[in-house]
């Protein structure tokens, strides 16, 4: 996957074994670039022979290199010429952990731009590569939009092998495996895959692996930019590839049997397969007491289908099916009904559009924005809306539901937005049974939707009582004896490694 | 092939769309929701006078209005109110028909005939006969407790049979069957205006009794009542017992009541045996005796059960020799237990059934005392 044209003059890149022509010669290729920084050495007591240290700015722990890197180097007291070989050098005088005699040309350019330090020694065409990455990264913190009242706090990170720690730390064992992949022509995004060996369903993961190589992008910048290329259902608004922010969401599916993708670059983190009930699935879920856990479940159901349904129904109820509103509640919304401007249908996509915009500043807006927003969208939208009789007050209050359970099930944002106004449409023209149509026509996308092989709605027609427990109830940890039969091959969840 | 089946995929889709009954976008604020209406003898040489109450929209608060038409059919009528309003009328919610008397006494069953067949008012509505004048003026009264004066008569339709039993609850299709079953007669609750000291109000008078389709005649309260004992709807009222001679009366409060009827076959004869089993409360006690013993309260239900077969017989006897009609239903009881027979003497029903012998005994129950243990004496 790398480009054509640069990996040809990577190649015929030859150093030699004077540093002042290496010199030269990086010069060349790094043209233009002024971080890159050469720091010549000199031993005192062998001055004759030259050193140069070549590393980019920025890139590297300036102390690390200081002391573990210099330091020694100078203070360095051969017996005579001769035992001053880079030999000697990588094995007895640099402190680095990791020091690697390398003389391609390709890796040693890699190692410089990913932030390690090349020692260069007179007569020697061989480099040193010392490892003396230390860039500056954002700090552990808890994810804004996955925040939990009880349960880890900790969130991933931009960095890849900070991110990798935090998964390693919560699942010890050699079993979890961890492959690293590059992606991009340009960008050389360094990634990882991350399974449990002996739990992981290997169709799955076989399959992933194909699909990463089925494509080339010259950058990743998030891992939706892999995310598109490789899931399943490419022009559904449902997703059939899950991703978090939250190091023990990545463990515990990784415990049931899935698949995590770690790039670098972004805090996010897939986990594949994914199914449909995911979406509805909170980490808080396995914290909190079942009863509680459960009901929290079966609320966030409701409002998937009270998010997506009530403009539709309210639209039926009151244009098409009148008959069906109790008389009290007839006189009530025709009342509020009379003189807004706008047929029913209208002022329901203008009152949607407006809550969208409304939660999408909300989402993008500096912080202390947030009460002129609170007053712009509760008072003037609101209230005077309702006063002036643009909107009626019942729409008000549709919306109002529709957008608060919509914000229950983040997870499923995109396809809720869209299927709202689908749903509001075929209400439109054929009231209830337009809204029957509607979710007819999800549920035959639905259970058309798979992810890496499995139906994403493979949950809801379980068959066993083990398969229902994580579903519309989370059942007590004592109770959930095996992983979901789909996902992994090793069913027992407390098997033994060996155990197979 | 396969074209063919994506086509015939494609039209089954696309036929759904068309081929369900919902067209309609009406907003909801261009309907006047009826909840009621009241058809009389029409004026100016048409045939029905219409009344309708229907949602008022145009106050800030809960009320009705009354919409007046004339028309020689009754949906004539109700089609000639386009004339009048703006809005079309929705019949959707209507709860209540009244009827005048004039109009029933002619045949109720052409008026049944348009709220029956439409598909906007539903079968569930009730239909009543108005004691007044004309059924109109029932819908110029103020409502008491609700804001339209077509659903405070439906609940107080409702609370009658829980709570007082003195009219029948009759929905639209509980009238046709009775219509056009075997040997049953329709009986509608009928209405009237109450005089009061305050503003006149309205008030369930008790039972019309209809022979055919034609009203033949009202039965007042307490003989409702007793139809509802026969018809084995009591589900709550009152009994009113005088236990001795002084005319102190005691109060029965009915918890439960089943009535069994019967007939029974003798000698190509059919009698009708009546029994009634009631569950009571003793909650009120006038007397001056007290009767809250054992054997006191034995005396009191042995009185109630003497009251009630004498009322209910009483009022079979005036219902035969007055209406001659059966709205009892002796006769699918007859037709149901023994079909050849009723097949046999259908046609002499009418005369049979103003001389069918009917026994009724009762048994009534006074569980507990409510929460006295005796009744107040006044101190020496």
């Amino acid at each position: 996957m790398g480009n054509e044209s640069s990996k040809q003059k990577n190649e015929d890149i030859v150093f030699t074994d004077s540093v002042r022509s290496n010199m030269e010669l990086l010069k060349q290729i790094f043209k233009n670039d002024e971080t890159l920084t050469f720091r010549e050495i000199e031993n005192p007591m062998v001055p004759s022979v030259e050193f140069c240290l070549v590393y980019i700015d920025g890139m590297v722990n300036n102390k690390l290199v200081n002391e573990d890197v210099i330091k020694p180097l100078v203070d360095y007291k051969p017996e005579q010429r001769e035992s001053l070989t880079l030999d000697i050098l990588a094995k007895q005088v640099m402190l680095s952990n990791s020091v690697e005699q390398e003389s391609d040309a390709e890796k040693i350019l890699q190692a410089i731009i990913y932030g390690d330090c090349i020692l260069m020694m007179d007569g020697f065409s061989k480099f040193l590569i010392l490892n003396t990455k230390g860039w500056s990264s954002r700090s552990i913190s808890e994810p804004e939009n996955e925040k939990v009242l009880r349960g880890p706090r900790e969130g991933f990170t931009e960095a890849l092998m900070t991110n990798l720690s935090l998964i390693r730390r919560k699942i010890r064992t050699p079993d979890l495996k961890m492959e690293f992949e590059s992606f991009g022509t340009r960008s050389n995004t360094k990634a990882c895959i991350c399974y449990l060996e002996n739990v992981v369903n290997k169709d799955v993961l076989a399959d992933l692996k194909k699909r990463l190589e089925s494509f080339s992008i010259d950058g990743t910048l998030d891992v939706n930019y892999l995310t598109e290329f490789i899931n399943d259902a490419p022009y559904s608004p449902f997703k059939t590839i899950g991703s978090t922010e939250k190091p023990d969401i990545v463990a515990a599916k990784l415990l049931e049997g899935r698949v995590a993708l770690v790039l670098d670059g972004t805090p996010v983190v897939l986990t594949m397969p994914f199914l449909f009930i995911e979406n509805f699935q909170s980490d808080e879920d396995y914290f909190l007491n079942y009863y509680f856990a459960s009901f929290g479940r079966m609320l966030r159901l409701l409002a998937f289908f009270v998010s997506t349904g009530v403009p539709a129904i309210y639209l039926a109820l009151t244009t098409f099916h009148h008959e069906i509103l109790p008389l009290a509640m007839t006189m009530s919304i025709s009342q509020a009904r009379q003189g807004v401007p706008f047929p029913t249908v209208v002022e329901a996509v203008l009152m949607l559009l407006v809550f969208e915009m409304l939660r999408e500043s909300g989402a993008r807006m500096p912080g202390m924005m947030g009460q002129a927003l609170s007053i712009v969208g509760a008072l003037v939208i609101g209230q005077a809306a309702v006063q002036a009789k643009i909107v009626s007050a019942p729409m008000i209050i549709v919306v109002a539901v529709t957008g608060i359970s919509g914000l229950m099930i983040p997870r499923v944002k995109g396809a809720t937005i869209l299927l709202r106004f689908i749903l509001l449409g075929m209400a439109s023209i054929l009231g209830l049974y337009g809204y029957m149509y509607g979710m007819l026509g999800l549920l035959i996308h639905l259970f058309n939707l798979n992810s890496f092989g499995i139906p994403i709605m493979s949950s809801t027609y379980a068959s066993t009582l083990q398969d229902k427990k994580d579903i519309t109830v989370r059942a007590p940890w004592w109770f959930m004896k095996k992983r979901p039969k789909y996902l992994s091959p090793n069913e027992t969840r407390e098997a033994s490694r060996s155990r197979k | 092939m396969k074209t063919g089946k994506r086509l015939c995929v494609l039209l089954l889709i696309v036929s759904m769309f068309f081929l369900n009954g919902c067209w309609n976008y009406r907003e909801i604020e261009t309907l006047a929701m009826v909840s009621g209406f009241a058809i009389d003898k029409g004026t100016d040489g048409h045939k029905y006078h219409l009344t309708f109450e229907f949602l008022d929209l145009t106050s800030e608060n809960m009320g009705s209005k009354l919409l007046e038409t004339d028309g020689d059919t009754v949906f004539d009528a109700v089609r000639n109110a386009i004339s009048k309003s703006q809005k079309k009328l929705m019949f959707s919610d209507c709860k209540i028909i009244l009827i005048s008397k004039e109009l029933a006494s002619e045949g109720i069953a052409p008026l049944l005939d348009f709220v029956t067949r439409d598909t906007e008012p539903r079968i569930t509505l009730h239909p009543m006969i108005s004691e007044e004048k004309t059924a109109g003026e029932i819908l110029q009264q103020k409502p008491l407790t609700d804001h339209l004066i077509c659903l405070e008569l439906n609940q107080i339709l409702d609370q009658n049979t829980a709570n007082l039993a003195e009219a029948p609850k009759i929905r639209l299709y509980q009238a046709n069957n009775l219509l056009e079953g075997q040997g049953s007669s329709l009986f509608l609750p009928s209405i009237k205006i109450a005089k009061q000291k305050a503003a006149s109000t309205l008030e369930l008078a008790g039972t019309a009794v209809f022979k055919q389709d034609k009203l033949v005649g009202f039965l007042d309260r307490n003989q409702s009542k007793d139809l509802l004992f026969i018809k084995n709807q009591i589900k709550g009222g009152l009994l009113l017992v005088s236990p001795d001679a002084s005319g102190q009366k005691i109060t029965l409060e009915i918890k439960e009541s089943k009535t069994e009827i019967k007939p029974v076959f003798v000698n190509q004869l059919v009698t009708i045996q009546i029994n009634i089993k009631t569950a009571c409360a003793l909650a009120e006690d006038e007397t001056s005796k007290s009767y809250d013993t054992l054997e006191g309260l034995k005396k009191v239900e042995e009185r109630a059960n003497k009251m009630l077969e004498s009322d209910i017989t009483g009022t079979i006897q005036t219902v035969q020799t007055k209406y001659d009609s059966d709205i009892f239903g002796f006769g699918s009881l007859v037709y149901q237990s023994d079909p050849q027979y009723w097949e046999k003497e259908k046609p002499k029903w009418g005369e049979l059934f103003p001389t069918l012998k009917v026994s009724v005994t009762a048994d009534v129950k006074i569980l507990n005392t409510a929460v006295a243990k005796s009744t107040i004496k006044a101190g020496e």
